[in-house]
């Protein structure tokens, strides 16, 4: 599906960050020697969900000029999170690197394509995605 | 080029053209026909592929328009267009295809005008819809000098990579919002609204200290102290 509104980008999104968050949360339950580590990404992601809605909502031309703003396929970023059940911490870092760097694509394409018509929307992916570097370091000193 | 036709997109067919700061006429500078043909072919293929339907599922682009009163308007706008001889590059009369399925009573696609001259009633008055009309010119100078003889000058905006172009519409374009690279020209709050001639009615603008103005009364008063 091709996405080419800023509201149905910001849904999707929405969408990814939260599959991401239940992901984290499931290995905060199955992991418990990072469970402070896994519940901090799903709520950051749930943070960064509303960063990125307020944006959107509070800034003029993000509003009104967002119809023709984005160009992005979902299949593209597109991710499960199915983890066998004997897979081990290193196996789940893995799996969650896999989502991030999905996750991260989805936000580094949509500010270089909305860049030159939105003002916050964009500048805020760039910050999430900058925000995440910290997360990538700790789940591949885990993996 | 990539980042002018997202702005053109939302500028002509954003609300479906029915807001006060849409464009209307896009004026394209310089005699280079190459340039031209591939800048329209590519603005003409980003229209065309317009998803029109109901305003508030999100994939929709493009929505109705104000009431079947309305469409009636610029149909006519593009007949008369017609007439005075513009030749339709993209032909919105008929939406090719409304999502969800709604009756077209009120929906249109994106039109795009081509060959329109200054005097043409599609340059000259306010359609208030989905259309874009097309005209080409030699300079700078004389795009400016078009945009200044319209009765109206609510906004006008340009497209450039060149500075000095970009400092002298700004300086000489009479409108009351002046866009550079900018579709859309809406202020934030804390700046004035304001239309120009035709396109401002009143002493005082909306929004930013013109507003605070327009609202409160002045009130003075003189000490002195003995």
């Amino acid at each position: 599906m091709n996405l080419r509104t800023a509201s149905e980008t910001l849904s999707f999104i929405r969408e990814l960050e939260e599959k991401a968050a239940a992901f984290y949360e499931g290995l905060a339950k199955r992991f418990p020697e990072k469970k402070s580590d896994f519940l901090t990404f799903a709520n950051e992601n749930r943070k960064y969900n509303k960063q990125i809605q307020m944006a959107y909502q509070s800034v003029i031309t993000d509003a009104i000029e967002g119809c023709y703003a984005f160009d992005l396929e979902t299949d593209d970023y597109a991710f499960t999170t199915d983890l066998a059940e004997s897979a081990g911490l290193t196996e789940a870092a893995a799996k969650a690197l896999a989502i991030e760097e999905k996750i991260l694509a989805c936000y580094t394409l949509g500010a270089e394509q909305s860049g030159s018509l939105l003002a916050d929307v964009p500048r805020n992916f760039k910050i999430v995605v900058r925000k995440r570097n910290d997360r990538l370091e700790k789940l591949k000193s885990l993996a | 080029m990539d980042a002018t036709i997202p702005g053109l997109m939302t500028s002509f067919f954003g609300n479906a053209g029915q807001r006060c700061l849409a464009g209307q006429t896009l004026i394209i500078v310089g005699e280079n026909d190459a340039f031209y043909k591939d800048f329209m072919e590519k603005v003409t293929d980003r229209a065309k592929n317009i998803v029109v339907g109901y305003g508030l599922d999100e994939s929709v682009q493009m929505g109705p328009v104000r009431d079947a009163k309305k469409k009636e308007s610029i149909l006519n706008y593009i007949e008369t267009g017609i007439k005075e001889g513009a030749t339709l590059r993209l032909d919105g009369r008929k939406a090719k295809e409304i999502k969800g399925g709604y009756p077209d009573t009120c929906f249109l696609g994106p039109t795009i005008m081509e060959n329109v001259e200054r005097q043409m009633r599609v340059v000259r008055k306010e359609i208030f819809g989905p259309t874009m009309g097309v005209m080409r010119v030699k300079t700078l100078d004389e795009a400016i000098e078009i945009c200044n003889e319209s009765p109206y000058h609510n906004g006008h905006a340009i497209f450039t990579s060149n500075g000095k172009c970009a400092r002298q519409f700004q300086y000489d374009c009479i409108s009351g919002n002046v866009g550079i690279n900018i579709g859309i020209v809406a202020p934030m709050a804390f700046f004035p609204f304001s239309g120009m001639a035709g396109s401002f009615l009143g002493i005082l603008h909306t929004q930013g200290k013109e507003a605070i103005r327009f609202f409160t009364e002045s009130k003075v008063c003189i000490h002195r102290w003995l």
